[in-house]
C-alpha cells in the first residue's frame, strides 16, 4: 500500500485528489485545471491528482454525485469531501479546499 | 355553475388524483407546466409525488421526480408511507429520481461565480428519455435561488427546462413555496414558466385545520372556481372533494325497499335508488333501527351496504338488531354489509368522507347508511361539516347510491331546525321525522314522511312501535294534533275526520 512507502522520518505526505465536473470540455476547463495544479504546487500539495468528468457524456456520474452546476470541483481526498461550485480567486479557492498555507519560498497565489 | 364541459379546451391529462380531475374538468393541460404553490405543509410535495404515482399506477405513464428540497433517499422513505412502490418502479425503469439537492451529506459547499446550471437540464432530459416519461415533477424548485444567488442563471435554467419539457410533450408539475416570492418574481414563474396555477392551503379553523385546493388558472380555459376541501391520508394519498351535486344526473325511478313494508307503502312504493333520505329524530325514537332495516334489506337483496356509525360500537349495533329477520353477522361475513364504526374525532371530515367513499367503492355499495350526522357535527368546524354533507351527497348521487343519513334532535318533542340541518335537509330527497308524542297522557313514538321528492306520499303521522323484530309502523294518529310543534292536543273524531279530508291526496 501507498502509506508503506512514506518515509517515517519525514513529514507525512497527504495525497490530494480532485474531480472537476464540467459540461463539455472547453478552454475554460483547461484553464481551471492549470489554475488548480499551480495552486497545489504553490501549497506543496503533491501528489495532486485531477480527474475531469464531462457530465454531458456521463450524466449518470452527475446523477450519482448530485451535480447541479458546472464547473463543480470536489476535493475527494483527503476526506471529508469538499465541494466548490463556480470560479473562485486562488486564495479563496485554497481556503475553500482547505489547502495548506503557501510555502515561504513560493509566491502566494497562482 | 354549469357542469357542461367545454369542447374547446386543450387536451387534458387526467392526473389520477381523485377529485382533482373533476374540479379541473379533466386534469392538467397535457404537455404543459403547472405551478402548484402553497405554504409549508400544504401538501405540495404529496401532490407532486402522487401526480407521478397515479400516472404509473393507473395509466402506465412513466415519471421523473426532480427533487430540489430533500434528497432522493428521504423521498424514497416518505413515499413508502403512502404505499407507492417507488423502489419497484425505479427498478422497472418507470420512475426516476433526479436528485438536485446539490449537496453532499454534511459536506461544505462553497459557491463561487460564473457557474452554469444547464447540467440540470441535461440530467432531467436524459432521465426523461431513459424512462420514456410522460410526467415530470419539479419539487421545491425555489430552493435553487437560495443555493445559487445568480438570478440570471436560475431563471435561465428554469425557463429552459420547462420549455424543453413542453417541447418533449411532457406534462410538468412545479411546486413552489407560497412565500417564495423572490423566486416567483425573479424567475417570473407565472409569466414565463407556467400557464397553469394551483394553490393549496392549510389554514387553521376552530382549533382544527382546513385543507383546500384552488385552481387559479388553467391556460385560460375553464375549470371550477373556488376552494375545494381535500384530505391527505396514508391509504388514499390526496383526495379532493368536488362539492358539487350534479343536477343533470338522470333521475332514477327505480324503487327500493326501506326494509319496512308500511314505510314503503307510505312512500308510494319505496324509496328511490339514487336518493338521499334524512331521518330526523331525538334519541330513542328509532333512527338507528330504521337505518338498520334499510341496511339489512339492501344487503339481503344483494345490494352491498356500508353502515357508517359514530354512536355505538359494532357489537352494540349487532346486539340491537339480533333476532331480526336478516342475520347481520352472516351478511357481514358474506361481504354484503360493511361496518365503518369510528369515533368522529379521530379523523377530519374530509378524511371520513374519503374513507366512506373508499369502502363504498370497494364493495360496490348500492346503499350507504350514516348514523348520525349529529355526532359527527360536533367534531369539527361548521363549514367543513357542511362541505362533508355536500360532498357525501354529491358522491352518493354520482354513484347512484341510495343514502340514509340520520340526524338527532336536542329536544325530545317538537321541532327544532338548525342551520346545519337546513343545509342537509335541502340536499335530501326524502325526509322522515321520528318524534315522541303525548297521546292521552302517554308518550308514544310517531313517524311522518315530511318530504318525498318524485312521488306522492302518505302525509299521516303514524305511531311506531319497536320490539324484538325491529320497528313497525302502525295506524295514523288522527285524533292528535300539534305533534310537530310539541304541543299536542286531542280532537274529537268528527273534527279529525273533517280536517283529514281537507288535506287528503285521495
Amino acid at each position: 500500500m501507498r502509506t508503506l512507502a512514506v518515509d517515517r522520518e519525514g513529514p507525512s505526505v497527504t495525497a490530494y485528489r480532485f474531480r472537476l465536473y464540467v459540461l463539455g470540455e472547453t478552454a475554460r476547463t483547461e484553464t481551471a485545471v492549470q489554475q488548480l495544479r499551480a495552486l497545489c504546487a504553490s501549497r506543496g500539495c503533491a501528489p495532486c491528482d485531477i480527474e475531469v468528468v464531462d457530465v454531458h457524456a456521463h450524466p449518470e456520474v452527475a446523477d450519482e454525485a448530485r451535480i447541479v452546476a458546472t464547473p463543480t470541483l470536489d476535493r475527494i481526498a483527503p476526506a471529508p469531501l469538499v465541494r466548490v461550485i463556480g470560479d473562485l480567486a486562488s486564495d479563496q479557492l485554497a481556503m475553500a479546499l482547505e489547502l495548506p498555507p503557501p510555502r515561504p519560498q513560493t509566491s502566494a497565489g497562482g | 355553475m354549469s357542469d357542461v364541459h367545454d369542447d374547446r379546451v386543450l387536451p387534458r391529462l387526467a392526473t389520477g388524483i381523485r377529485g382533482f380531475d373533476d374540479v379541473s374538468y379533466g386534469g392538467l393541460p397535457a404537455g404543459s407546466s403547472t405551478v402548484v404553490t402553497g405554504t409549508v405543509g400544504s401538501g405540495k410535495t404529496v401532490f407532486a409525488l402522487q401526480f407521478l404515482a397515479e400516472g404509473i399506477h393507473r395509466f402506465d405513464q412513466p415519471g421523473v421526480f426532480v427533487t430540489f428540497g430533500e434528497p432522493a433517499e428521504k423521498m424514497r422513505r416518505f413515499v413508502v408511507e403512502f404505499g407507492w412502490d417507488v423502489p419497484g418502479w425505479e427498478q422497472e425503469g418507470r420512475w426516476a429520481f433526479v436528485d438536485a439537492t446539490t449537496g453532499v451529506e454534511d459536506a461544505p459547499v462553497v459557491v463561487g461565480e460564473r457557474y452554469d446550471l444547464n447540467v440540470l437540464l441535461h440530467r432531467i432530459t436524459t432521465a426523461v428519455q431513459r424512462t420514456g416519461a410522460r410526467r415530470v415533477s419539479l419539487d421545491a424548485m425555489g430552493v435553487l435561488l437560495d443555493r445559487f444567488g445568480d438570478v440570471d442563471a436560475v431563471r435561465d435554467v428554469v425557463v429552459r427546462t420547462t420549455a424543453e419539457l413542453d417541447r418533449l410533450g411532457v406534462t410538468t408539475v412545479i411546486t413552489v413555496g407560497r412565500d417564495d416570492d423572490r423566486f416567483r418574481s425573479a424567475v417570473g414563474v407565472e409569466e414565463r414558466v407556467a400557464d397553469n396555477v394551483v394553490i393549496l392551503r392549510n389554514t387553521p379553523v376552530e382549533e382544527s385545520r382546513r385543507r383546500t385546493l384552488e385552481v387559479l388558472k388553467l391556460r385560460g380555459t375553464r375549470h371550477r372556481q373556488g376552494e375545494f376541501p381535500f384530505a391527505i391520508s396514508r391509504e388514499h394519498g390526496m383526495v379532493v372533494i368536488p362539492l358539487t351535486v350534479r343536477l343533470d344526473q338522470p333521475v332514477t325511478s327505480q324503487r327500493i325497499s326501506s326494509g319496512i313494508e308500511e314505510l314503503d307503502a307510505m312512500t308510494g312504493g319505496g324509496l328511490f335508488q339514487s336518493s338521499v333520505t334524512l331521518v330526523s329524530g331525538s334519541t330513542g325514537t328509532g333512527k338507528t333501527n330504521l337505518g338498520m332495516h334499510f341496511a339489512l334489506a339492501g344487503a339481503a337483496a344483494g345490494e352491498p351496504v356500508v353502515v357508517v356509525g359514530f354512536e355505538e360500537s359494532r357489537e352494540q349495533v349487532l346486539r340491537g338488531i339480533a333476532g331480526w329477520r336478516h342475520d347481520a353477522a352472516a351478511l357481514e361475513a358474506s361481504g354484503q354489509l360493511r361496518f365503518l364504526i369510528d369515533y368522529p374525532e379521530v379523523r377530519t371530515f374530509e378524511q371520513h368522507l374519503v374513507r366512506i367513499q373508499a369502502a363504498a367503492d370497494d364493495i360496490g355499495a348500492r346503499r350507504v347508511v350514516l348514523d348520525s350526522l349529529t355526532s359527527l357535527r360536533r367534531s369539527g368546524p361548521a363549514r367543513s361539516f357542511d362541505e362533508f354533507a355536500l360532498g357525501l351527497t354529491a358522491y352518493l348521487k354520482d354513484r347512484g347510491i341510495a343514502g340514509l343519513l340520520t340526524t338527532g334532535q336536542a329536544s325530545l318533542v317538537g321541532q327544532e331546525v338548525r342551520a346545519t340541518q337546513e343545509h342537509v335537509s335541502a340536499l335530501s330527497d326524502t325526509i322522515i321525522l321520528l318524534r315522541y308524542a303525548e297521546v292521552y297522557g302517554e308518550i308514544r313514538r310517531v313517524l311522518a314522511v315530511l318530504k318525498h321528492r318524485g312521488s306522492s306520499h302518505d302525509k299521516a303521522i303514524r305511531e311506531i312501535t319497536i320490539d324484538r323484530d325491529g320497528l313497525r309502523v302502525g295506524a295514523p294518529l288522527r285524533t292528535t294534533t300539534g305533534i310537530m310543534s310539541g304541543r299536542t292536543s286531542q280532537l274529537d273524531s268528527a273534527e279529525s275526520t273533517r280536517v283529514t279530508e281537507m288535506f287528503d291526496d285521495g
